[in-house]
């Protein structure tokens, strides 16, 4: 048994030579999903000259931690024509990260969809219309146009938008994935 | 590889020390020559074994064997061949050492494909039931993963994702709760994610052994549900060179694969070593009504061995890569619930797909190496010793559906994330000689690992882990009893690094225990016995289980671990009884594990609100929890040519906290072969039809609200296959094997595919197998 005694004094030699610290390697996170979209309305006047501009910010609270899952509200006047656009930033960076640029770069295989509620039935007291275009002719919708109903009627809704994402570029298809699928309120005094 | 140099460095040196240290003794070698009692033509690669010491060889040419070095005593000699009956008897060395056994054809013709308890397994303890595949059934089974094997198995199924990613099973236990040796090491993968399968080539294996229920003591921390055990085949043993070329191919996925393999030995036979490389090749498989887009996948494997032996003297270095890229079904993967929704309301594909063999996104990209030394030394006066050291780098990289490009000019896609995986071990044994009627091992052992990841999104934080535990298992004898006992203490330390956006702390956890286990096998007479274990093992919280945070995109959940996790701590009870008749052999397990501190996810009914909405909460929580069963199975031998195998399992998990069913516990089933086997027709021999059918009904125990989609609904699928061997040469015979799985191209949703929720599983698949042998070494 002397060998045996041996060999578990080796072996404890082992287990601290084998257990150095390994450096604490980094988690590396260059690229980066989206954690925030803004949407931003710019009311334009009849010579499409801008008059004034109004938004709001959503976030993956799951991500960022500490701020509003929604912060702002689209503050909007009745009979207006406001040119529409949407930003995406990554807010787990420092500083903050203005990612718009990777998803027209993949504008061909997304698509934004719009839909306008009040009290969860559909409205039109804002009607988005006019969304861009991919490089196939096919909507993008990143930017677009929204015009408020004429008839001045105070209202509090909802602009709910999704982004599709179509691998096969067949944006009518229903294989997708939807990579933003949330809830900007607005209010028409 | 700082790791792997300091352990194997110690390793290498240690065996050296340890050789040099040995002083020469002079045991006895037993000889002899195994025959047919009948028409006393020589059984060539009959099986012989000495108990207690489980010193073994296998007949040569002419019937011939030699056991050497065994030390002066008394010994059971058993010889077992297929088609015969087993032979034991009592000897004494040196008195007895020249042996000629004459064995008894069996009333029945096995089939060449025995599963059988087998009491002197490698695996764990004598009254524990071991399962063994042997090589002969393995030929006939052998598919397109090493899982599809194991599903032979009663009481063991498998968590599928897919046709090509394949998780083992064992009595509802799966992933972190069992351990896989592969070549004598504890296989070490990613293996708490349910998509991460067994990084192992089937084509590298010969046998396969499976012990249900916990071998902490054997096997260490985390072996609380079972042990899966792959050995690959024998090194030569005496001068020459031969091989054997295997190939396969699959109708459902078009898939072809081959396996060559050359092996020789030298120095008299003292060395041995074998080069196999292996390659695989598939594209989509489909279900009986439709393809599954990007379900192909492809792999590259290969493995060497060297081995010497002089004296009482062992040892063996193995080498093996496996290779693969694996596609996973394209609609699978969602952005959020309402894609899930969609996926379940339309049944079947959203868009259709064709056959291809190219592999888009989202695919698994898996590498993994593998270096186990091994080396033993009978000391005449001690025991054997044995010292196993492993080396392995699992690296996987998951890529999305979406191609991610760097940022850098470069347009090679970037993986959604990648971990590697580095782990080392050190094991050390010694069996010591009986002392009065009581053998067994002591043993200690080391573990340890590191894991880097990057990833475009939080998975896991980097972590490392040491190990150690030592133990004894000890096994006393007399007349019709045996009685086993075995207890081990591990100690295991976590640290896990630094991660700011999920505040993952740099810090240090260590988890310490006890595993134990009793058992008792009475052989009431010849036909019958019983035997009945206790034991109990722990395993420590997964990396998974205590830091996961984000979104699982194959099930639409997003998952928070819990950083206070205890040790899952398992207790095992388990009974068999079997009786082997002149017409039936039978046997019945009947087993019950309670774990505390059971880990699982449970729905939090909250959500959490991110870019794609609104996800359902899952938190890892903690519970007590009971699965308890009985696997039964039993044979019948209606004439020589005839012979139907009958096995049903039934399995209950309940999650004793919440007084409600376990999630994703296997249905009850049952399987039915019935073997013809043929006369010899020409040069036709050995021939056999095997028709079989397996029954599986639908689980009707499951948590209510704790799932999208019911159960499925039960199904039974219908199997034939015909086998023959053509003598090809003096020694070799070419073996040829083809079979048809789900004949009537059945449509159908297993409970445990992953996929249930969304598609079918595979339609039929016309299989062939063929097997050809050559060089100098007969066919065993």
């Amino acid at each position: 048994m002397k060998t045996y005694y041996l060999y578990l004094i080796a072996l404890v030699v082992i287990i601290a030579g084998c257990s150095k610290d390994p450096t604490a390697p980094p988690v590396s996170n260059d690229h980066s999903p989206a954690t925030t979209v803004i949407l931003t309305l710019v009311r334009m006047d009849l010579s499409g000259m801008p008059l004034d501009t109004t938004s709001c910010t959503v976030r993956d609270t799951s991500v960022i931690k500490g701020k509003l899952p929604i912060e702002g509200k689209l503050s909007l006047q009745a009979g207006s024509v406001y040119k529409g656009f949407l930003t995406l930033l990554d807010e787990s960076q420092s500083p903050v990260k203005d990612i718009t640029s990777s998803i027209i770069a993949e504008k061909d295989a997304h698509q934004f969809r719009f839909s306008v509620k009040e009290n969860s039935l559909p409205s039109s007291a804002v009607v988005i219309s006019d969304l861009d275009k991919d490089s196939k002719g096919l909507d993008f919708g990143l930017n677009f146009k929204a015009t408020t109903s004429i008839i001045a009627k105070p209202s509090i809704g909802l602009i709910h938008i999704t982004l599709e994402h179509h691998d096969d570029g067949n944006k009518a298809g229903s294989q997708f994935d939807t990579d933003l699928d949330r809830d900007f309120p607005f209010i028409l005094p | 590889m700082i790791l792997l140099y300091r352990c194997s460095c110690f390793a290498v040196a240690s065996l050296f020390l340890f050789a040099w240290s040995l002083n020469a003794q002079m045991p006895v070698n037993i000889r002899g020559t195994v025959v047919d009692s009948v028409t006393k033509h020589p059984l060539v690669g009959a099986t012989l074994e000495l108990l207690p010491i489980q010193k073994g060889s296998i007949s040569r040419k002419k019937g011939v064997f030699v056991i050497d070095e065994i030390p002066e005593g008394k010994y059971t000699f058993i010889a077992k061949y297929i088609g015969y009956d087993s032979f034991s008897r009592q000897i004494e060395l040196p008195k007895d050492s020249v042996l000629f056994i004459m064995l008894e054809p069996s009333s029945v013709l096995m089939k060449p494909t025995v599963v059988e308890s087998d009491r002197t397994s490698e695996l764990g303890a004598a009254t524990k039931q071991t399962i063994h595949i042997t090589t002969a059934e393995l030929d006939e089974h052998r598919g397109q993963t090493l899982g599809d094997a194991l599903k032979t198995i009663n009481g063991v199924t498998t968590l599928q994702t897919g046709p090509s990613i394949s998780k083992p099973v064992i009595h509802g236990l799966h992933s972190q709760r069992i351990t896989v040796m592969n070549a004598g090491v504890a296989q070490e993968g990613q293996q708490w994610g349910a998509e991460h399968a067994p990084e192992i080539d089937p084509f590298s294996i010969s046998s396969i052994e499976v012990l249900k229920g916990s071998a902490g003591v054997e096997y260490g921390v985390g072996a609380i549900g079972g042990v899966i055990r792959v050995e690959q085949r024998e090194l030569p043993t005496s001068i020459g060179i031969g091989g054997e070329f295997t190939a396969n191919g699959f109708s459902n996925n078009r898939q072809g694969a081959g396996s060559l393999l050359i092996e020789g030995g030298a120095f008299g036979g003292s060395v041995g070593w074998r080069a196999q490389a292996s390659a695989r090749k598939a594209g989509n498989s489909q279900t009986s009504d439709y393809w599954m887009a990007n379900t192909g996948f492809e792999e590259l494997n290969s493995s060497a061995t060297i081995g010497y032996s002089a004296g009482n003297f062992t040892s063996k270095a193995y080498y093996s890569h496996f290779g693969t890229t694996l596609g996973i079904y394209l609609g699978s993967h969602f952005g959020n619930q309402d894609d899930l929704y969609r996926a379940i309301a339309a049944g079947k594909p959203l868009t259709d797909a064709d056959f291809t063999y190219t592999i888009n996104g989202p695919k698994q990209e898996i590498a993994h190496d593998l270096w186990s030394v091994h080396a033993s030394y009978r000391m005449p006066s001690l025991g054997k010793f044995e010292i196993q050291g492993g080396y392995q780098l699992n690296s996987r990289k998951e890529f999305d559906a979406r191609k991610r490009y760097s940022d850098s000019v470069s347009s090679t896609p970037i993986p959604a994330f990648s971990l590697n995986l580095e782990s080392g071990s050190l094991e050390m044994k010694l069996h010591h000689n009986p002392i009065g009627s009581v053998n067994g091992t002591v043993g200690i052992s080391a573990v340890a690992q590191q894991n880097v990841g990057s990833s475009l999104t939080y998975l896991i934080p980097n972590f490392s882990v040491q190990g150690a535990g030592i133990f004894a298992v000890e096994t006393y004898t007399t007349g019709e009893m045996i009685f086993n006992t075995g207890l081990r203490f591990d100690v295991r330390s976590q640290r896990t690094y630094l991660y700011i956006p999920k505040n993952v702390p740099d810090s240090s956890v260590t988890y310490s225990g006890i595993s134990g286990s009793v058992g008792a096998l009475w052989q009431i007479s010849k036909q019958i016995s019983l035997s009945s274990n206790l034991s109990t093992a722990f395993r420590a919280p997964s990396i998974n289980e205590l830091y996961s945070e984000g979104v699982h995109h194959g099930t639409a959940q997003y998952e928070v671990g819990d950083r206070t996790l205890k040790p899952e701590r398992g207790y095992s009870w388990d009974a068999n009884f079997k009786i082997n008749g002149y017409h039936t052999s039978s046997e019945i397990g009947v087993y019950a594990h309670y774990f505390d501190g059971f880990i699982y996810t449970k729905p939090s009914l909250t959500t959490i609100l991110t870019l794609r909405g609104a996800f359902p909460v899952f938190q890892y929580r903690q519970v007590e929890a009971l699965i308890a069963g009985i696997d039964a199975n039993t044979s019948l031998f209606f004439t020589d040519y005839f012979r139907t195998d009958l096995a049903v399992s039934w399995l209950f998990g309940q999650n004793l906290s919440a007084n409600e069913p376990l999630l994703q516990m296997p249905a009850p089933r049952g399987k039915i072969t019935n073997h013809f086997h043929l006369p010899n027709i020409g040069m036709f021999l050995h021939n056999y039809v095997e028709i079989g059918g397996q029954f599986v009904a639908r689980q009707m125990r499951f948590p209510i609200n704790g799932d999208y989609v019911s159960p499925p609904a039960s199904y039974a699928l219908f199997d034939v296959s015909a086998g023959t061997e053509i003598p090809v040469s003096e020694f070799h015979k070419l073996h040829l094997n083809i079979g048809i799985q789900n004949i009537f191209n059945k449509d159908y949703r297993d409970y445990m595919s992953r996929f249930r929720y969304f598609i079918s599983d595979t339609g039929m698949n016309v299989i062939m197998r063929l097997r050809i042998p050559f060089g100098e070494y007969p066919d065993e």
